[in-house]
């Protein structure tokens, strides 16, 4: 059988010493700086990218993904224990991960984090051996019509996000959405909102905003709070391991988040974060209890967090096949490849089969390496809860400050940092929730870009979007979230579904 | 008066710059650092990381990439051209930087008077590629088809090589066609699937889908025709005069910088881009030699500017 034959010869490469050595090293190097805050592992990959000048591509490039899907499991530790998402695609995390932190369940959220993200990777590289050259073409058949169609689902899926007032929830997406605005206007190279800061023609960085409102606005929270209450997530850390209760309501969940999670990842521009949201979305949609959500419940860590890892795993399947790069750490690794003289492309499967099943194998090895090293850790991460806040603070503000100073050498996006930190703390006084913001800010200008270039390719025609199965059905899917969301018949159930406060 | 002269020329030497405290002649002693305004792993990004990492090993120093993207390049330039003149901060810019003038009118520095041309380090010519679903062979059919109908055009951005080659090409060729940004080079699935009619593509990314049949390439924009594409003719050749076009990748230092450095770093970069190792990867990328003296390079950076400018007004590209 081909496909096992394929896998015999991934794993005769990837189980050489040599290695299973560079894979330990991206994993571990991946978790450090996933476990950093701000540190994400594009700027870990670029400074490592001169080293695998010197490796064979296989040998680099199994280091490379280390580093990648390390950085996943190592985001969410910092997303849980001090609601900073270390990256894009540990955003939702934070949600019900710090929550349940901060109800002395850090250790099981840790635990559910790191199964669930081992299950996910499994899954997810048998999706890749199994059907790369047919999820390519699902990728391929992707246009501008379908991605803007995409992103319509997404922004109306953002507002289910919130917990708190549906109102509040549309304001911070039509926040989000303007914030996504600065910076040069794709099409025309104009520019917007940037008020002769050169910085700005490129946009508000993901980071800075991130890390702002998130985590720096979280920290003054904190410090604001009197002493009694700030120390209480270190008081009451009780049992590390899940209980058979969590157990039982994270398994299905994080089965759904690796399904959900492995579709999109293959869309290029896809990829772990919105698969992460829609993660999300889906297990406050089918939870019998929605009002949990938002306040420390398990399945709002195992759905997203099985759904980045899928996503991040086959967010490899559009770099391998068609050379088409989803993020930039996938850039990156084209970059790598293209360093040794091989062009990314469908022809790679066929013309370095070691070097496509070698790395798909590593994946695998990969993800039982980080299970290895994060279990054990849990309990040391835990600890850091006990470390008093008036000394934690700091080291958080100055890797928050060192991880964004890194993204573009910039310090101009240190200062933004900060005042983002402040609008945050207003928004956690103001109960607005920061992920709808985030979500507008991300698919806003994606949004955006397609729909404008969609419209150049149709010539000005908008049935474009309506003449493609595949967009139409998208919009289908997003006027029914539509109405779900504002029809007044279903008024009742829907404030049970934000549960109004 | 010839003492007055040497005094002058003296204070001239030490007011010039502490750039000057050590002696040119133990260059380098420390490590160098350089400025590569795009993004990791882009294309111009991974032919400087080759390059410097020769460079390193011959000056005994290593060269630290320091990616600082935004804003075209004119972020990373303006850091450089207000960086100590000291022979330690070296700019690596692609054809952007004689580009950034036309778009970015209020840059806080001057293309040609505040660098000093060190080194050309190649080209990449690109080719025009298409959907072989279309049915056209040549490109003598594709301007027909192309003056018949409106066609649209995939490019990695505004102001990028991409959309110029493209660009002058058509203002040659005498047709009119819909530019479809896209960020980067993610335009080829919609060029292949035919969704978009046409694209300059980088060769190198393009040859593995052309040698498989999934694009047809009918023209390269390169003075010559390429050494992996043999049978496409140059756009020249067709009959398109003034419609060549290369993306090119060079080397740059503060302006002041003395004048020995900037003639040993051009040494060494010769030397570099001629030992045989880096040579073979280049051209397996397709970077073209390109060999220009430094006064040659400053030449063709001052007509860049110009040529850049006039084909931005002439295609109706609206500074900011």
């Amino acid at each position: 059988m081909d496909f096992l034959a394929n896998l015999g010869l991934g794993f005769g490469v990837a189980l050489t010493p040599a290695n299973l050595g560079f894979a330990l090293i991206g994993c571990l190097v991946g978790t450090l700086v996933g476990v950093l805050p701000g540190i994400g592992p594009v700027a870990t990959v670029a400074m490592l990218l001169p080293l695998t000048f010197h490796l064979e591509p296989v040998s680099g490039l199994i280091m490379l993904a280390g580093i990648f899907y390390g950085a996943q499991y190592g985001g969410s530790t910092t997303a849980i224990l001090v609601n900073m998402p270390g990256e894009t695609s540990s955003v939702v995390t934070c949600i019900d991960g710090h929550q349940m932190a901060r109800n002395g369940r850090a250790g099981a959220a840790l635990t559910v984090a790191a199964l669930g993200s081992f299950f996910a990777g499994t899954v997810a590289t048998l999706m890749i051996a199994l059907f790369s050259p047919p999820l390519a073409l699902v990728g391929q058949s992707f246009g501008a019509p379908e991605y803007f169609s995409l992103m319509a689902v997404g922004l109306i899926a953002a507002v289910v996000l919130a917990h708190g007032s549906i109102v509040k929830a549309v304001a911070m997406v039509l926040l989000g959405l303007l914030l996504g605005l600065v910076g040069t206007d794709g099409q025309t190279g104009g520019q917007r909102f940037t008020f002769g800061v050169t910085i700005l023609s490129d946009g508000i960085g993901f980071v800075p905003l991130a890390i702002g409102i998130f985590g720096l606005g979280e920290v003054i929270a904190n410090l604001v709070a009197p002493q009694q209450r700030r120390e209480l997530v270190s008081s009451r850390i009780s049992n590390l391991w899940l209980t058979k209760e969590e157990f039982r309501q994270a398994w299905p969940a994080s089965v759904r988040g690796t399904l959900i999670g492995s579709v999109l990842g293959v869309l290029p521009g896809g990829g772990a974060t919105l698969s992460a949201f829609a993660g999300y979305v889906l297990e406050k949609k089918v939870a019998r209890d929605p009002s949990r959500f938002g306040k420390g419940a398990i399945e709002g860590v195992a759905g997203p967090e099985s759904a980045n890892n899928a996503g991040a795993q086959t967010s490899f399947i559009p770099m391998l096949t068609l050379g088409i790069p989803g993020n930039a750490v996938m850039a990156l690794m084209i970059g790598a490849l293209t360093i040794h003289g091989i062009q990314p492309g469908p022809q790679v499967m066929t013309e370095r089969p070691a070097l496509f099943w070698g790395m798909i194998a590593s994946m695998w090895i990969g993800n039982v390496m980080l299970l290895v090293i994060n279990l054990p850790m849990i309990g040391l991460w835990v600890q850091l809860l006990k470390v008093p806040y008036r000394q934690l603070y700091l080291a958080i503000l100055l890797f928050s400050a060192i991880g964004v100073y890194t993204v573009n050498n910039n310090t101009f996006e240190v200062i933004l940092t900060a005042l983002f930190g402040i609008v945050g703390y207003i928004f956690i006084r103001l109960e607005c929730e920061p992920a709808p913001l985030l979500l507008g800010f991300i698919l806003g200008p994606l949004m955006e870009e397609n729909l404008r270039r969609a419209m150049r390719i149709s010539g000005g025609d908008p049935m474009i979007f309506l003449n493609r199965p595949i967009s139409l059905g998208l919009l289908i899917a997003a006027a029914l979230l539509l109405l779900v969301v504002a029809l007044p018949a279903i008024r009742g159930k829907r404030e049970e579904v934000f549960q109004e406060k | 008066m010839r003492g007055a002269a040497l005094a002058l020329l003296l204070v001239a030497a030490v007011a010039s710059g502490s750039a000057w405290a050590e002696p040119v002649q133990n260059w380098p002693n420390r490590p160098i650092r350089a400025i590569v305004p795009v993004a990791p792993g882009t294309g111009a990004d991974v032919v400087f990381r080759l390059v410097f990492n020769q460079l390193s090993i011959q000056l005994g120093q290593q060269i630290v990439v320091e990616n600082r993207g935004g804003a075209g390049g004119t972020i990373g330039a303006s850091a450089v051209a207000k960086a100590d003149p000291d022979g330690y901060t070296i700019l690596a810019n692609s054809a952007g930087h004689t580009i950034a003038p036309a778009i970015y009118p209020n840059m806080n520095y001057d293309v040609t008077r505040d660098f000093a041309a060190v080194a050309s380090l190649g080209r990449t010519p690109t080719a025009l590629v298409m959907a072989p679903s279309k049915g056209i062979k040549t490109i003598q059919q594709f301007v027909s088809a192309a003056k018949a109908g409106n066609f649209t055009y995939a490019s990695s951005g505004v102001g990028s090589t991409t959309h110029l080659t493209a660009e002058r090409f058509r203002l040659s060729a005498g047709f009119e066609a819909v530019h479809v940004p896209f960020r980067g080079g993610g335009f080829r699935p919609e060029v292949a699937s035919g969704r978009v009619d046409f694209a300059f593509s980088p060769i190198a990314v393009a040859v593995p889908d052309i040698r498989d049949g999934r694009l047809v390439a009918l023209a390269v924009s390169s003075q010559t025709r390429v050494s992996t594409l043999p049978d496409v003719p140059t756009t020249l050749e067709a009959g398109f005069p003034n419609s060549d076009y290369a993306l090119w990748l060079g080397m740059f230092v503060p302006v002041k910088t003395p004048r020995a450095i900037v003639d040993r770093l051009h040494q060494e970069s010769v030397k570099a881009l001629q030992s045989p190792a880096l040579r073979e990867k280049l051209l397996s990328l397709d970077v073209e030699p390109m060999a220009m003296t430094p006064a040659e390079f400053d030449t063709f950076i001052r007509d860049e500017v110009v040529a850049q400018g006039a084909l931005a007004k002439a295609v109706g590209l609206k500074p900011n």
